[in-house]
């Protein structure tokens, strides 16, 4: 009996002892956050956690497409979804959640960007000039093109540079709408950037120097600053080639790194897959489908029109499955496109050869653009080429100045001029940041 | 020896003494029960001394005691017998089992008190009360028997969890789940597995076996709950098992078979009325009749009046074609549920052992469904010595689930009978799935085809030795450990729909869990002269450490089902989480003369999920009772018992935290594909659990001998509540954890017992019924001070002075008529008569986000039930009724299947009734297409719904068979009954109690197509010899 009466007692005194280790555990999927970036290796890792934050289903996963295309007149709704149907109608609720998620990724990529922006400066961090050009010049580059996704369907947004690591800091640091203006200011000093400083052969699925290039004569478009986008764009004339078939941009598997055309395209793959197949195939969801004012577009023997299956479905996404479609953000043809408006524009008679290349492809016959046709041209041609693909034809119409047309001929519509084509700011914006008040949301609203 | 020479040597002493004190003098006697069998470790004592002994094994005691001193024997659950010695050296005593409940033997944590001496609020469920309802979940036994719980099944779905809440709920982010404590330990409980569709959560608690637990108390105040600290908030389901008795070995058999049906089926259009109702909506959006029928919308719609031979639309929409796929997915025959136990148990007084085999076997009513359960306990409690007791438990149990696609999902069984384009046929002529009408999958498909399996193994098992240092002073000491091992496959054919596009698509995970507690208490009881007082001081260690595996691939050829046979691998993932907890505990108890009563508990936590700054979590509780009725100036015949009693304390809910969630960081990802990082979490070191600090107001009242009323009144207020608090989302995080919130639940409690008729003919009635008011009092506020609301589910919203998670959307004012006057901005949007009326709540003139307002309550304000218990020569009839009371429900189904749903999916019957210019008298809007359909299908109160009901939970009719006609030691009962006969509601959807969203905290009262539960009528035997 003795011996059990000791037994208790040291098994009390054993587990009394080692209380305090006791209760130690560790993470097996995580690091300490501290530990995210001390080194280069570690803010390459970071960069490719702000890559990942760009598949997001908000941000290039799918989403962006889906919402962008039902807003403009070119898909249709085919699901169930209401916030979907919302988009369709061009009526979105305040707290849409699509509206919300779109919002919500764009943002984390900004935080992921604007961490790796403000760490790898540090110099306790011994990161060389070259590998911050590498790093930050593609996270800048990101940032730019996050700003300007926002800026496109939301007007004037908060611009934060900030990568705070605390709840406080957030709290402290409510920020207001910016202009329309400053954020182009910021999108064009980080393209800017980006450009000038990032080395050249970063590969496809990154943001390498001419899709920074790209975006760069993108912004300046928008801004009507032709004749720097011209120059801007200049470098990457005749660097790339169009595939010779359409339907072979968009093979099964989606691999846009096997394109002579691609310029810049999210990676997705089997275990790290886009929605975009799930919800434009019947196999998948077919949520979303080809608008009748698509299917309409297209003229007399166009190729292209073959991306519309049987099914009456976008077929250039293959893998409802497992999602193993890449997204183009920026192939050649988007750039042929850019150089013919852009030398249209000031009735260069070269314009037409950089259209008809694209028609060509698409088995279409020549046209000639000019500074009169340009619109409308240029509008059509990127419609037919680009559906399907990230937010081109909301992007186009509303660039071009023909969004009022387009999307007050939509079919059962809610058409309200002051919204100027934008989306609500979402509500949840509006309830958590004390700088934006109800008053400050986007007219019509 | 010792004892032997005690033995000898009594008598003679005994003898010897005579000579001196000629009164003093030795009796002994047999004690037995009610029943006449011997009753062994009553409590023999001399009144006013200290002198006393124990009954031996066989009944028999001895004691020195002098004539004309009363010997009082005492026994829990018995009647205290005082008996004054006289001139008989015999005393035999038949002690009667107390009926007044006062002497009740009451588990609480660490220990047993008499219902006498409780000063907490303790909610007691007798196993036999509930033995015979049909469900293979503990939680569902309590339904309707526990006062002050609201339990659930938040669907029929065979294998899926309950939900309960004890005294409401308090939390956001973690469980509001009480703790479950078995024999002392607690267990795990609450789903395990990652791929729960909603509403089916699998519930691990459904392996242990029902048959085999004697008693289930319930910890509703927070003073009897704070023992268990840190996960006593929720309250804490205590379960006694059923040990073996000493005496001769029996044996049990418990046999049942019901036969189960769905309570409702849903109802839908013929597929004329579906073309019918779709064409208005297109007549009236481009002005041409007959649009969908003639394939008037695009070469992809086939033209149907030329296709099924109409001569016209008239007589198409007046006919039926296709099958029925609502009464497809159900299963033709009744589903069939059968339980078989058998149990062994009897011993010694040295050795006692309980034995059980159950096997628990359920079909689900729709095809495909089903729950199997065997299980297997062996426990045993010896006597080693005359100081050391030792007990040891094990049980093991296997469990199969087989689930469907069945709600909550566009591609469930349920909502896709109800949606899909009617007027096809399941099969094609070749006897294989027809697909290709179908928008989204052929339901019967969807039932059969497709398959989630569970197979969930567990084992308890647990060992405790309790060594008596003294009669007053002895330490308990438990080592427990269990296991769990879960493992789910979900598989996609591809030939199903949802598996097409894969080619097929396995997924299998393994979830081992294993599980360690050390428990060891120092106990201690004894008198001084009026007050009795007893201490129990103690500490546990316990540790979880789970190592949950996924596989997933894709491309799976015909003919298998595993990950190992896909071509493509998606996913592979594993991940280990541990969660300890170390804490200090201690009970002191002080009684005055059975009287008064006062105890106090003080629990310490320390536990792995806290975040830094919050180490250590104390937790006091204090409370006192007066029995009154023990004065001598209170005796009387109306109030035969008055006791009252008060009670305080704090308890935490640490369920919210997660492993890990105090801590900043950065998690795996990858691109391209190559490994990344990124910021996944930020900090929060002072992360800490919820403290629920409640106060108990009570009284326990008898009246003539007859009626118990026991009556509370609680007022829980728990702040701290976690939550992923809202960030502002452009900070690049939509939330952070942190405690911020404030909920209050208060409710009354009243319960009364009457023994109305006792003896030959006896009838007992309960009725309970709980009043729970649920408010949120504080939340995460905003730099202008405003509070944050969160929303959840469809239209739950978490908001400061609602209801947790009360229904938030427009208010619907019927339909706009012809003649009355619609708004600019919605004549824009073509609103016209026969659409949603909304109340323009700031009056701007048009309808948005900003007109929506609290629309309706999830949570019941009344639960209770009314038992009825009738018993006559050898017949026994029980009825059961339990109700919920002002409650709503938000119908998500019709913002489908309903009138505003998309054109493209069937309807339910009841949508017939839609506005015309003639049918004016109707709260259903007209068919319509685009922006308007849109905008008619908002989340408004047009969907909530009453949820009240009172159901007739369960009915059995029993007759026992007379001993004399079976003889020896035989006893045989047979009964037949019913579960679920009778539902009283008038809730249109198939079931009041449903939960889309299974067992969430805040997003409670939703119905998306959610399966209902059945009606089961049944037959059983209990057979003992």
């Amino acid at each position: 009996m003795k011996i059990l009466k000791y037994l208790m007692i040291s098994l009390a005194v054993i587990s009394y002892s080692c209380a305090d280790d006791f209760i130690d555990t560790t993470p097996t999927l995580e690091l300490p956050g501290e530990t995210a970036i001390t080194d280069v290796a570690s803010a390459e890792s970071a960069l490719i956690g702000m890559y990942s934050a760009m598949q997001f289903i908000g941000n290039f996963g799918g989403d962006d497409a889906f919402i962008s295309g039902l807003y403009a007149d070119e898909l249709s709704h085919t699901g169930s979804f209401p916030s979907f149907a919302e988009m369709g109608a061009n009526d979105p609720a305040l707290n849409n959640v699509e509206i919300t998620g779109y919002w919500n990724d764009h943002y984390a990529a900004i935080y992921r960007a604007n961490f790796i922006i403000n760490a790898i400066a540090n110099p306790e961090y011994g990161i060389s000039q070259d590998s911050q050009n590498r790093i930050g010049g593609q996270a800048r580059a990101a940032r730019a093109m996050m700003y300007y996704k926002l800026v496109k369907v939301f007007g004037g947004v908060p611009i934060i540079l900030d990568a705070f690591t605390s709840s406080t800091d957030i709290d402290t640091n409510p920020t207001p709408r910016s202009s329309v203006d400053a954020v182009y200011d910021l999108i064009y000093s980080d393209i800017t950037t980006a450009v000038n400083v990032l080395p050249e052969g970063l590969g496809l699925y990154f943001f390498n120097k001419d899709a920074a290039r790209v975006l760069k004569a993108k912004i300046e478009m928008e801004l009507g600053d032709y004749t720097t986008a011209e120059a801007t764009l200049a470098p990457v004339i005749g660097g790339y080639s169009l595939e010779t078939n359409y339907a072979s941009l968009f093979p099964a598997g989606g691999v846009a790194a096997s394109s002579s055309e691609t310029i810049f395209a999210i990676d997705f793959n089997e275990t790290d897959g886009s929605n975009h197949a799930f919800f434009f195939l019947d196999g998948g969801r077919g949520e979303v489908g080809p608008s009748a004012e698509l299917s309409g577009a297209f003229e007399a023997g166009d190729v292209r029109l073959g991306l519309i299956d049987g099914n009456n479905d976008i077929a250039k996404y293959t893998d409802a499955g497992a999602g193993n479609d890449d997204v183009y953000v920026f192939r050649y043809a988007d750039v042929l496109l850019m150089q013919a408006e852009l030398l249209a524009r000031r009735d260069d008679p070269s314009a037409s050869d950089y259209i008809n290349m694209v028609r060509t492809r698409a088995g279409l016959g020549d046209v000639t653009i000019n500074s009169t046709n340009v619109v409308d041209l240029i509008a059509q041609e990127r419609f037919v080429e680009f559906f399907g693909e990230c937010q081109d034809r909301l992007f186009t119409i509303t660039r071009l100045g023909i969004a009022d047309d387009v999307i007050s001929n939509k079919a059962n519509n809610t058409y309200i001029a002051e919204r100027n084509n934008l989306w609500p700011i979402p509500q949840q914006e509006i309830e958590r940041n004390s700088e934006i008040g109800t008053a400050d949301q986007n007219p019509g609203y | 020896m010792k004892a032997k020479l005690a033995w000898m040597l009594t008598p003679l002493l005994a003898l010897c003494i005579s000579f001196s004190y000629a009164q003093e003098k030795t009796v002994s006697g047999n004690v037995t029960d009610q029943d006449g069998l011997p009753l062994p470790g009553v409590a023999v004592v001399v009144v006013g001394t200290s002198n006393g002994t124990q009954t031996d094994f066989d009944g028999n005691y001895t004691i020195a005691v002098s004539t004309g001193q009363v010997l009082r024997f005492s026994y829990i659950g018995q009647k205290t017998v005082d008996r004054t010695v006289g001139a008989s050296s015999s005393i035999n005593v038949q002690m009667e089992q107390d009926a007044q409940a006062l002497e009740e033997v009451v588990v609480v944590g660490f220990g047993e008190q008499t219902k006498k001496s409780l000063t907490t609020s303790v909610a007691k469920v007798d196993a036999e009360t509930v033995k015979n309802i049909v469900t293979p979940t503990i939680s569902g036994a309590l339904q309707g028997a526990a006062n002050g719980l609201q339990v659930n099944q938040n669907s029929g779905a065979p294998g899926t969890a309950f939900s309960v809440r004890v005294r409401g709920a308090s939390s956001i982010n973690g469980s509001n789940e009480p703790l479950y404590v078995v024999d002392g330990v607690p267990i795990l409980s609450g789903s395990v597995g990652a791929n729960a569709f909603g509403g089916q959560d699998n519930d691990v608690l459904a392996n242990l076996n029902f048959n085999d637990i004697e008693s289930i108390q319930v910890l509703k105040d927070a003073s009897s709950a704070a023992i268990y600290g840190a996960r006593g908030a929720n309250g804490v389901v205590l379960i006694t098992t059923k040990r073996g008795k000493a005496g001769k070995v029996t044996v049990e058999v418990n046999s049942q078979i019901g036969y189960q049906k769905e309570i409702n089926r849903y109802e839908v259009f013929t597929a004329g009325q579906y073309y019918q109702f779709a064409d208005t909506a297109f007549e009236d959006a481009f002005g041409a009749p007959g649009l969908l029928s003639t394939g008037g919308l695009g070469a992809s719609f086939p033209n149907i009046l030329d296709q099924q031979g109409f001569a016209s639309l008239d007589e198409l929409y007046a006919s039926d074609w296709g099958d029925n796929y609502v009464d497809a997915i159900y299963r033709g025959s009744p589903a069939v549920v059968k339980t078989m136990d058998v149990t062994v148990s009897g011993g010694s007084e040295k050795a006692r052992f309980y034995a059980n085999f159950s096997d628990f076997n359920q079909e689900g009513v729709i095809k495909n469904q089903g729950f199997d359960r065997r299980s297997l306990t062996f426990n045993a409690n010896f006597k080693a010595t005359d100081k050391l007791d030792l007990d040891a438990a094990v049980t093991v149990s296997q469990s199969d689930n087989s689930r469907i696609n069945g709600d909550n999902n566009i591609y469930g069984a349920l909502t896709t009978s109800v949606l899909e384009t009617p007027g096809n046929t399941l099969f094609n002529e070749d006897g294989t799935y027809n697909t290709s009408p179908f928008t989204f999958s052929n339901p019967l498909q969807n039932a059969v085809v497709d398959k989630s399996d569970t197979r969930t193994f567990r084992m308890i098992s647990n060992l405790g030795l309790r060594y008596k240092f003294t009669p007053k002073f002895n330490v308990y000491s438990k080592a427990s450990l269990e296991r769990l091992d879960f493992k789910e496959l979900v598989f996609t054919p591809a030939t199903s729909r949802r598996g097409i596009a894969s080619g097929g698509d396995s997924t299998k995970e393994i979830n081992l869990i294993n599980r360690w507690n050390v428990t060891t208490t120092l106990n201690y009881s004894d008198t001084f002269g009026n007050w009795d007082l007893s201490g129990l001081l103690g500490y546990t260690f316990e540790g979880t450490n789970t190592d949950d595996i996924v596989t997933q691939t894709q491309s799976i050829p015909a003919g298998f089902e595993l990950p190992g046979a896909g071509a493509v691998p998606i996913a592979a993932t594993n991940e280990i989480r541990e969660n300890k907890i170390f804490s200090y505990f201690g009970r002191v108890g002080l009684s005055y003369k059975e009287k008064v009563f006062l105890e106090g508990t003080m629990r310490a936590d320390a536990s792995s999920v806290f975040g830094a700054g919050n180490a250590i979590g104390y937790f006091p509780a204090a409370s006192a009772a007066y029995l009154m009725s023990e004065e001598d100036w209170f005796k009387n015949n109306v109030l035969t018992t008055f006791k009252v009693r008060a009670s305080w304390g704090k308890t935490g809910n640490q369920s919210g935290i997660g492993n890990f969630g105090s801590r900043f960081l950065a998690g795996v990802t990858n691109y391209a594909p190559r490994p990344g990082t990124a910021i996944t979490q930020l900090g929060a070191p002072d992360l800490s659990w919820e403290t629920t600090t409640q106060y108990d107001l009570g009284a326990d009242i008898t009246l003539f001998n007859k009626i118990d009323i026991a009556y509370d009144y609680y007022n829980k207020e728990t702040t701290d509540v976690l939550l992923s608090r809202p960030l502002r989302n452009s900070s690049g995080f939509t939330t952070v954890n942190a405690n911020v919130g404030d909920i209050s639940n208060k409710g009354h409690e009243i319960s009364i017992n009457a023994r109305i008729f006792e003896g030959d003919f006896s009838w007992t009635s309960q009725f309970q019924v709980a009043y729970l008011d649920n408010e949120v009092t504080s939340l995460q506020t905003d730099a202008a001070g405003e509070f944050i609301p969160i929303d959840q589910g469809f239209a739950n919203r978490i908001a400061v002075g609602q209801q947790l998670g009360a229904f938030f959307g427009l208010e619907a004012d019927g339909l706009w008529q012809e003649g009355e006057t619609i708004p600019d901005a919605l004549v824009a949007r073509g609103v016209e008569a026969g659409d949603v009326k909304y109340v323009d709540q700031d009056g701007n003139g048009d309808i948005n986000a900003n007109d929506r307002v609290f629309i309706g309550n999830p949570l019941p304000k009344w639960t209770g039930n009314f038992r009825n218990t009738f018993r006559f020569k050898g017949f026994d009839l029980s009825a059961n009724f339990q109700f919920e009371e002002d409650k709503d429900i938000f119908n998500n189904s019709m913002a489908f299947g309903g009138a505003t749903g998309s054109w493209s999916f069937n309807k339910f019957a009841s949508q017939l009734d839609y506005w015309t210019p003639e049918n004016t008298d109707t709260d259903i809007p007209r068919p319509r297409f685009g922006g308007v359909q849109s905008y008619n299908n908002q989340d408004s109160s047009r969907l909530i719904e009453d949820a009240s009901y009172v159901r007739l939970k369960e009915i059995v009719l029993g007759y026992t068979f007379s001993p004399e006609l079976l003889g020896n030691g035989m006893s045989l009962r047979v009964y037949v009954g019913g579960d679920n006969l009778v539902t009283w509601t008038d809730y249109s959807g198939l079931d009041p109690e449903v939960n889309t969203f299974g067992n969430t905290n805040a997003s409670r009262g939703t119905d998306f197509f959610t399966q209902g539960l059945n009606r089961t009528y049944k037959f059983g035997v209990n057979f003992k010899f």
